[in-house]
């Protein structure tokens, strides 16, 4: 049996998990930083956090299952992309335990973590996937050992438009099930910039003009609004990959996959199209160490680990250039 | 009779008859998932744009005629046009690339985005040896670079996904096609990289490679 630890620290979780290579997850224990109401993440406060919990929360992961250090195979972690301050906590605990117990490190590109952790939970073969965390709106396919990008967001993410909404109404950041709660309560839909070209999406336009809108508009109806415009964009998007490419799975990952509108949405888009709808499970929708742990295990059995001198962390990382060798 | 010959993100497709004529109906139909008023404006908008595009272009590429267009049924009934994709030839036939970009370029000359520019929209009608473009829901009239670029990223995404083994052949006749015809556009890969870095991560593979 291969059993190995995974640590995730790219913005506002600090994460630890242990798994196997039969998929079964020991634990995943997270601290979550959490910024004043009305502002974002301020990167340098949030690695502070990360810091001061990293020890804790990595002790009480090999705690719950009763592990300890020798019995790792690997040590794997977040490298990218995300805030460089936060990374850098991650990488150097990673590295640490990696070099004083000569156990293999394996980086883990974070997105590629959301993707196949998403796969193994909802035991999807091969799925169009839908990455929607704070810092990516792609629609992927496997292509050529790599997930290749069928369309991606030109400009904000998704997660990115949502918060940065909740924070103009006062909200704090991460503000998604927030804005959702007070979506919940609008009925007028309120016109708004639609902006999908082609395979690609912009929110930026969309952004701007609901926060103009706040002086006219109830908070209610423009977070309704915002919302059935956004996620009616990416159901398009989504369609069209789906149309093309054929696929039989889609799958939803990332923080935004646990609102219940986006899912009702997409659960239509699949059932035109013939696919089973995949939603990674709500606790494991939002950042944290079982993806960055699955995904090491991934390389692990694929022969792919890194001296821990050699680690690196890279904030703005394509996902398309990270090579997946257990994928068609 | 009227038979369902493709479903599309957008809208069905239909075989069925205009007169003498074989012809195509495409209807936009009704998306579940949207709010209503927001599902009405779109379809509208691009059954409109998609008729009056398809006429516009036909002075610099093939596009099949349009023969009536119904704005309460959001259907536009154009001519059949009997053919292969691009999508099934280029992988056998990479130069194909090239034509991809002729069209394209002629179309940017016109001042029109396509907006969808995939290699399902390019089609070959091997009696007539002619090559059309369809599907202008997405296009518009813009005179912008930056417009014209996004069109040519299009592309190169989807070559990526669709074609990947052929990837950087089948570009560079595209942009051999495409810079064959159209003039004033030195500055178009530098307009794409500029876009492309506007994107949350940055690309490092280049639009040739």
């Amino acid at each position: 049996m291969t059993i190995g630890l995974g640590i995730e620290s790219t913005a506002h979780t600090f994460s630890a998990s242990v798994i196997d290579d039969n998929g079964k997850i020991y634990s995943n224990v997270k601290s979550v930083y959490r910024p004043p109401s009305g502002s974002g993440i301020h990167p340098r406060e949030a690695s502070r956090h990360h810091a001061e919990v990293a020890s804790s929360v990595v002790l009480s992961a090999l705690k719950e299952p009763n592990i300890n250090y020798r019995e790792l195979d690997f040590i794997s972690y977040s490298a990218g992309p995300g805030l460089g301050p936060c990374l850098r906590v991650g990488a150097t605990i990673s590295r640490f335990i990696a070099a004083y117990y000569g156990k293999p490190l394996i980086p883990v590109h974070h997105g590629v973590g959301h993707i196949e952790l998403g796969s193994l939970l909802t035991d999807a073969k091969d799925p169009l996937a839908l990455l929607l965390s704070g810092g990516h709106t792609m629609v992927l396919a496997a292509v050529n050992k790599r997930w290749g990008v069928f369309g991606e967001t030109l400009d904000l993410t998704l997660g990115q438009l949502i918060d940065q909404f909740g924070r103009a109404i006062g909200l704090a950041s991460p503000a998604g099930p927030a804005v959702e709660k007070i979506a919940e309560k609008g009925s007028k839909y309120v016109d708004m910039p639609y902006a999908v070209k082609g395979n690609d999406l912009s929110f930026s336009g969309l952004l701007t003009s609901a926060k103009k809108k706040l002086s006219v508009e109830t908070q209610e109806n423009l977070a309704f609004s915002l919302q059935e415009t956004a996620f009616a964009m990416l159901s398009e998007v989504s369609e069209r990959a789906l149309a093309l490419l054929h696929k039989k799975e889609l799958l939803v990952v990332g923080g935004v996959a646990a609102n219940a509108r986006l899912k009702q949405m997409l659960e239509l888009v699949s059932r035109r199209h013939e696919c089973k709808l995949k939603i990674v499970p709500p606790e494991y929708a939002g950042d944290c160490g079982a993806q960055i742990a699955w995904t090491g295990l991934l390389y692990f059995k694929s022969g792919y680990t890194v001296k821990p001198d050699s680690a690196f962390v890279s904030q703005s990382w394509r996902i398309d250039e990270v090579n997946v060798p257990w994928r068609s | 009779m009227e038979k369902l010959i493709a479903r599309g993100a957008e809208a069905d497709i239909y075989l069925s008859n205009w007169g003498p004529i074989s012809a195509v109906y495409k209807v936009r139909t009704a998306k579940q998932y949207m709010v209503e008023e927001l599902d009405k404006k779109i379809r509208r908008q691009r059954t409109v744009r998609e008729a009056r595009m398809l006429r516009a272009s036909r002075s610099a590429i093939n596009t099949p005629h349009v023969l009536y267009v119904s704005q309460k049924k959001y259907t536009i009934v154009m001519e059949y046009i009997k053919g292969n994709r691009m999508l099934d030839i280029i992988d056998k036939s990479p130069l194909q690339g090239k034509v991809m970009g002729e069209v394209l370029g002629r179309l940017h000359m016109l001042n029109i985005i396509h907006g969808d520019p995939n290699t399902a929209n390019f089609l070959f009608d091997s009696q007539k040896g002619k090559w059309y473009l369809v599907d202008f829901g997405l296009s518009y009239i813009s005179s912008r670079k930056e417009d014209m670029a996004v069109d040519l990223h299009l592309v190169k995404e989807v070559i990526y996904v669709q074609h990947p083994a052929n990837f950087r052949e089948i570009m560079r006749n595209f942009y051999d096609g495409y810079m064959s015809v159209s003039v004033k556009m030195e500055g178009i890969i530098k307009k794409i990289d500029e876009i492309e870095r506007r994107g949350r991560y940055a690309r490092k593979r280049s639009f040739l490679f």
